[in-house]
């Protein structure tokens, strides 16, 4: 397979790498275009405008009439689906896109746009000259977006053209972590990615008509992945990825603004060269073989994990009652506290949980005592929980604000971005001066970023049970946030606000040892739900995914 | 050697003409105050441009218009206020007097999402679009708690940041000068924030 071209040979192959920034982005613009004029000083600063449409990008030859910088209209009909078209007497012409029109006439800086007869005054005069119409550039500013039926951008500085929303550029960046490693696609504009692993390979095929990337080929050689090519393929572009010795599962994940397809490719819990282990010949699951992750035919049985042989249940849940001590949390008009609600809540949760689910449940704090954000997602942690649930009580500075939610990790505001900045402040001497190394952040950070999938079915199941008992609530629906309590938790976690407690008719019911009750019914049924998927996914050997995009 | 001696001489001499120079220009500009020129004092009185009798109408036609993010009626969003504002010449300090005007609350009988008797102590934007928001103790102390205020009450200063100074990417907030682990118990705030989830931006039509 070779690398595609980005460019068209038009532009003698050279080839443009998008900056991250915009404005270096247009600088690298400005330089490459001036650059590929080589006519040395003197000359106009730059001899073409660049279009960018959803083909591609190309660029229109300026000539220079009478020093005046003037464009070919026919050019400019290939790029904008244009026509045109000359008078029988040869004094002006029809340039037209569809039903709208503007009619140009030689040696006059005057355009006539539409039946109505707009009149634009252009910098300089028209001119008609072997057959070909010649107009000044501020025709692209003044005319063309009232001909076009496009979104029209033109930037005088860079003599840039962009029609529609111009094309995507697309970024792959690779993470080798040392328990799995990420790859992220990252796209300008939303474009649609194709998951598809077989054999050796996942591929991740990308629709589009053109787009843009610095990107070709990386040599990761990590174990799980061999390299990453970044290919020009019939029907769009394709990512192919050549797994290693070492890859165990994949899960890919979509994140937007910016579009974002993150894959996830984690390391096989066995080594490749230990002992082989005698693949399971009777008492499997006979769909086992049509999941996700099939024993595939190229792949040695030392590969398969052992997850495939011992399948995992769901046994421990941590569950974490908002607040307590000094801090109480919310309070409502009629005294009610959320660190009370909360813990009355947490243990009646814990008790269903244990009694009828028989799982093995660990209470943050079980008194009214002050814990820390992080040593609440500790203990979850260290006794190697499989959920993590923290109940809290909502609050509005308006008492009607009324309904429970349920929150899972937002990646978002945790995001790259949020570290490249930091990252960026540390290297121009602003430091982040906190107890917690950047380090610390990443770790963590990431630690949930692995389970974001399964947060969110918990969070979708927790909120069903949750509407289906309160259906006076409007729905709320689940929502995303950067909680801390949830961002080093190393299992499915879900952040559950029970009420608005500064609502009065919701503190009334808060308060009432009943409603608590069937509130943690409801949890309790969400959770019994999130078990059931849990077990039958962790015993087929594949993550536990909503088998959403 | 000599080198470095020659340019500590043209170092020096350039040094002195610049200071010749500005106390020249201080020393002319001494009978009107002009903010465009002045290096802006950090406090905040005097960051206000002093307006001198002759300046009066300058002063009163240099506006702008600034959007601010308070508290939608049904307590679960931000509700867009748009007023005037003097234009100051710095972004920073322009930046600063958003704030205060956001933290002052609305004119239009919108609700704040902000607790009672909040400061902002210091305001710096970095060149990388990282502005640092120091705010005052009652940010916490006064804070009413809930996952939902929280929210509306980070994003309303981010967002009316962001929103008007195009040079703000992401915003840092420090309260009494630290980081702080959280606001009220539930969002990191050793993060930085960008614009609010659409969510907070768009009013629920549904329901009673």
């Amino acid at each position: 397979m070779t690398a595609f071209q980005f460019d068209r040979p038009r532009q003698g192959g050279a080839r443009f790498h998008p900056a991250p920034a915009p404005s270096a982005w247009l600088l690298g613009l400005v330089l490459l275009t001036s650059g590929l004029s080589g006519k040395g000083f003197g000359q106009d600063r730059i001899e073409r405008v660049t279009v960018i449409g959803p083909q591609g990008r190309e660029a229109i030859p300026i000539s220079l009439l009478a020093n005046i910088p003037m464009l070919p209209l026919d050019e400019l009909d290939r790029f904008l689906g244009s026509s045109t078209e000359t008078s029988a007497d040869a004094a002006s012409a029809t340039f037209s896109v569809g039903e709208r029109s503007a009619v140009v006439s030689s040696g006059r800086s005057m355009v006539r746009v539409g039946v109505e007869g707009k009149l634009v005054l252009l910098s300089a005069p028209i001119t008609a000259r072997g057959g070909h119409w010649f107009v000044p550039l501020d025709f692209l500013k003044k005319v063309v977006p009232l001909v076009s039926g496009q979104r029209i951008t033109y930037e005088e500085a860079t003599r840039l053209l962009v029609i529609g929303e111009g094309f995507p550029r697309l970024t792959v960046s690779t993470f080798p972590y040392p328990g799995y490693t990420r790859i992220v696609l990252e796209s300008s504009s939303p474009i649609e990615y194709q998951v598809a692993q077989a054999g050796d390979r996942v591929r991740v095929a990308m629709p589009v008509g053109y787009l843009e990337s610095d990107f070709s080929n990386e040599e990761l050689q990590d174990g799980v992945v061999q390299s990453v090519m970044l290919t020009r393929e019939d029907d769009g572009y394709a990512l192919s990825i050549n797994l290693g010795d070492r890859f165990g599962t994949l899960k890919a994940f979509q994140l937007e603004s910016p579009s974002r397809m993150v894959l996830d490719l984690f390391r096989s819990r066995v080594p490749a060269d230990a002992e082989i282990i005698p693949p399971p010949t009777s008492g499997m699951d006979p769909t086992a073989a049509n999941t996700i992750e099939p024993p595939l035919p190229s792949r040695p049985p030392d590969r398969i994990p052992p997850a495939d042989l011992t399948p995992r249940i769901l046994r421990a849940i941590t569950l974490d009652p908002g607040h307590g001590g000094p801090e109480t949390g919310a309070t409502g008009s009629g005294g009610l506290q959320e660190k009370d609600v909360t813990l009355a809540i947490a243990r009646r949760l814990g008790q269903l949980l244990e009694t009828r689910l028989g799982v093995r449940v660990l209470l943050t704090r079980d008194s009214d005592t002050y814990l820390s954000l992080d040593e609440r997602t500790a203990i979850a942690n260290n006794n190697k929980s499989d959920l993590f649930l923290s109940i809290h009580a909502n609050a509005s500075p308006r008492p009607n604000a009324s309904g429970s939610e349920v929150y899972y990790l937002s990646y978002e505001a945790s995001d790259d971005e949020s570290r490249r900045l930091a990252a960026a402040e540390n290297a121009n001497g602003f430091s982040r001066s906190v107890g917690n190394s950047d380090l610390d952040f990443i770790l963590w950070d990431m630690a949930q970023a692995a389970y974001l999938n399964e947060s969110a079915t918990l969070a979708e199941l927790l909120q069903e049970e949750l509407q289906a008992y309160r259906t006076d609530e409007r729905n709320r629906g689940i929502k995303q946030a950067p909680f801390r309590v949830l961002m080093g938790a190393t299992m499915a976690s879900a952040l559950i606000e029970i009420g608005f407690i500064t609502n009065p008719e919701e503190e009334g019911r808060l308060g009432s040892g009943d409603y608590q009750d069937q509130l943690a019914q409801a949890i309790y049924r969400g959770v019994v739900k999130y078990k059931e998927r849990f077990d039958r996914q962790e015993s087929m050997g594949s993550p536990l995914s909503s088998g959403r995009p | 050697m000599s080198k470095k001696g020659f340019f500590l001489a043209v170092s020096l001499a350039i040094a002195l003409i610049a200071t010749v120079v500005s106390f020249t220009f201080w020393l002319l500009d001494q009978p009107i105050a002009d903010p465009g020129e002045a290096e802006m004092p950090v406090d905040d009185e005097l960051a206000l441009p002093v307006a001198s009798d002759e300046e009066l109408d300058d002063a009163t036609e240099r506006r702008i218009r600034v959007t601010l993010y308070l508290l939608s009626d049904s307590g679960m969003a931000l509700a867009p206020e748009d007023r005037e504002i003097a234009l100051v010449d710095s972004v920073q300090e322009q930046a600063k007097q958003v704030i205060r005007e956001l933290l002052a609350g609305s004119r239009t009988g919108l609700g704040s999402p902000l607790p009672q008797g909040v400061q902002l102590r210091e305001l710096f934007i970095t060149p990388q679009g990282l502005a640092f928001m120091d705010l005052s103790q009652e940010l916490i102390s006064n804070h009413i708690g809930g996952s939902s205020a929280e929210e509306l009450t980070v994003y309303s200063l981010s967002n009316t940041l962001i929103a008007n100074f195009p040079a703000v990417k992401r915003v840092q907030f420090l309260v009494e000068g630290r980081e702080v682990p959280t606001l009220a118990g539930h969002l990191d705030l050793t993060l930085s924030y960008g614009r609010g989830p659409r969510r907070l931006e768009q009013e629920s039509t549904s329901g009673p």
